[in-house]
């Protein structure tokens, strides 16, 4: 061990603290810090999902059969055919892994709930058999919004708006604006987190803590873009955008999928 | 003092944290070292209950630290007094107006009357040698300087437990220096240190123990300092980090 140099340590700092805080009903910045954590789970890549080989699947090919199924939902009429929409839904979700399984299932009462809000005046203007028809409808659709949700990242896509033809441009902006919230996200939680292990007792001016934090916030948002500007002038960048198109191979499930939904098509014309 | 328990976070095939079984006792000097993303800064966010573990157990002081324990706002309060942690980005530690309102912001909440809050800021200003810093904006200052009063703010809680994330990164030689000495006589007072670094040289001598964490988010060495100096193989590897 090296000697160490003279340090005139306070007394206060060399004695252990007698500190007892005071209950206080303080979960502002804990609930807060839970709905970013929220927040920067849907920019994070679902690697859970994407590993498991059933679900390995061409964000393309899941673009276009949301699509569809959402269309084919909207139009139909026939009940038997929404249960079959529902039925091939549900089994998709339970080939998902547990976390993101439990992700879907959970939202499916919350949404019931809010449809069901909505409709509730309908009640008295139209027959309940449509009304149900109607929830049944709203509530696949969530459904399978929630599936693609969870299973693609705003990286794939972008990935998808490329081969879909959008102009560089466009995706250049979309591109910077999700990377650049995913940053700004990570930092508010940060100093959320820091300004919560430093809130050891009673805070009497919340709120200018908290305006403090956003200015913060504000001053490193504008900085960081200067910097980004700067950054990207200096490597030359005119205003071209070129995306690299990721290549990526058709398989057993997108095949399947396809089939599935080509299927579903005939059984909505028949 | 802190015991962790086969612990795991992260999903099953991204783990963070394989598997980690360490426990650290009162007034030791720890150092983590490791490659980046081996799960050093993810153990420092656990440690302080920024997150909970997937799996296994952690307890402090015979208490087991889980979302129920932080449930109770005066558990988490004390346990946040008695642990500090300085974030690796100081950037994100500062919120104040002032360097002044920055570290007093501790003190104050403590409830101490406003000259005590004095006393403990300026005591902290001179042991890290900011004096000069008081009335500065915390956003407009430098990288180092910023890390300086991010530890200040931290130590004005007057802490049990000191949990530093590379506190040595992107400051001065001298900075370097003055910041070991003032672990040192934290440690020497009594107080726990646990930090991070990549300079297992500059750190060495002062440090009572090592642990090694390696890619695979798992524990791969822990030992005493003393050992690690007699092993000129383990003092190579570990220097080349």
């Amino acid at each position: 061990m090296k000697n160490q140099k003279y340090l005139n340590m306070p007394d206060w700092l060399s004695s252990p603290e007698n500190y007892s805080p005071v209950k206080q009903k303080n979960t502002f910045l804990q609930q807060n810090r839970g709905r970013l954590l929220n927040l920067l789970s849907l920019f994070s890549d679902k690697t859970e999902t994407t590993s498991q080989p059933l679900n390995r699947q061409n964000s393309f090919i899941q673009l276009l059969t949301t699509i569809t199924l959402i269309l084919l939902t909207s139009l139909s009429r026939n009940i038997s055919f929404i249960w079959i929409i529902y039925m091939y839904q549900f089994l998709q979700i339970a080939l998902l892994p547990k976390l993101n399984m439990l992700t879907i299932l959970k939202r499916i009462p919350i949404n019931l709930v809010f449809v069901l809000l909505f409709i509730l005046p309908s009640f008295f203007l139209t027959d309940a058999k449509t009304v149900i028809f109607f929830v049944l409808k709203t509530n696949l659709i969530l459904i399978i919004v929630s599936y693609f949700m969870n299973t693609n990242t705003f990286f794939d896509i972008i990935i998808v708006l490329k081969k879909c033809y959008f102009p560089d441009i466009i995706i250049f902006i979309i591109d910077i604006t999700i990377k650049y919230l995913k940053i700004l996200s990570e930092s508010l939680y940060a100093m959320t987190s820091a300004m919560e292990l430093r809130s050891v007792g009673v805070n009497r001016h919340q709120y200018q803590s908290l305006s403090n934090l956003f200015g913060s916030l504000y001053l490193k948002t504008k900085s960081t873009a200067l910097e980004m500007y700067s950054a990207m002038e200096a490597r030359g960048f005119t205003g071209n955008y070129h995306f690299t198109r990721t290549k990526q191979r058709l398989n057993l499930s997108d095949i399947t999928q396809t089939c599935i939904t080509i299927f579903l098509i005939t059984l909505f014309f028949n | 003092m802190f015991s962790f328990s086969n612990i795991r976070y992260g999903y099953t095939d991204k783990l963070s944290l394989n598997n980690i079984n360490l426990s650290i006792k009162k007034n030791e000097f720890v150092c983590l070292l490791g490659p980046n993303g081996s799960g050093k800064s993810t153990l420092f966010k656990l440690l302080n209950g920024l997150i909970y573990p997937s799996d296994g157990q952690y307890t402090f002081n015979d208490q087991q630290i889980n979302a129920h324990f932080f449930k109770n706002s005066v558990n988490a309060k004390k346990f946040h007094q008695q642990v500090g942690f300085v974030f690796q980005n100081s950037d994100v530690q500062l919120f104040n107006t002032t360097v002044y309102d920055e570290i007093a912001f501790g003190p104050r909440q403590m409830g101490f009357p406003e000259p005590e809050v004095n006393k403990r800021v300026i005591d902290c200003l001179t042991l890290l040698n900011i004096n000069k810093l008081e009335n500065r904006v915390p956003y407009h200052l430098s990288g180092g300087e910023k890390k300086l009063v991010a530890i200040a703010s931290v130590l004005s809680l007057n802490p049990d437990v000191l949990v530093l994330d590379e506190p040595l990164t992107g400051l001065t030689a001298q900075a370097q220096e003055n910041i070991i000495s003032i672990m040192q006589g934290l440690h020497n007072a009594g107080k726990t240190i646990i930090m991070s670094t990549h300079n297992f040289t500059q750190i060495k001598d002062y440090v009572t123990r090592f642990i090694e964490f390696s890619e695979n988010h798992t524990i791969v060495l822990d030992a005493p300092t003393k050992l690690v100096l007699t092993n000129s193989d383990l003092m190579v590897h570990l220097a080349s980090m």
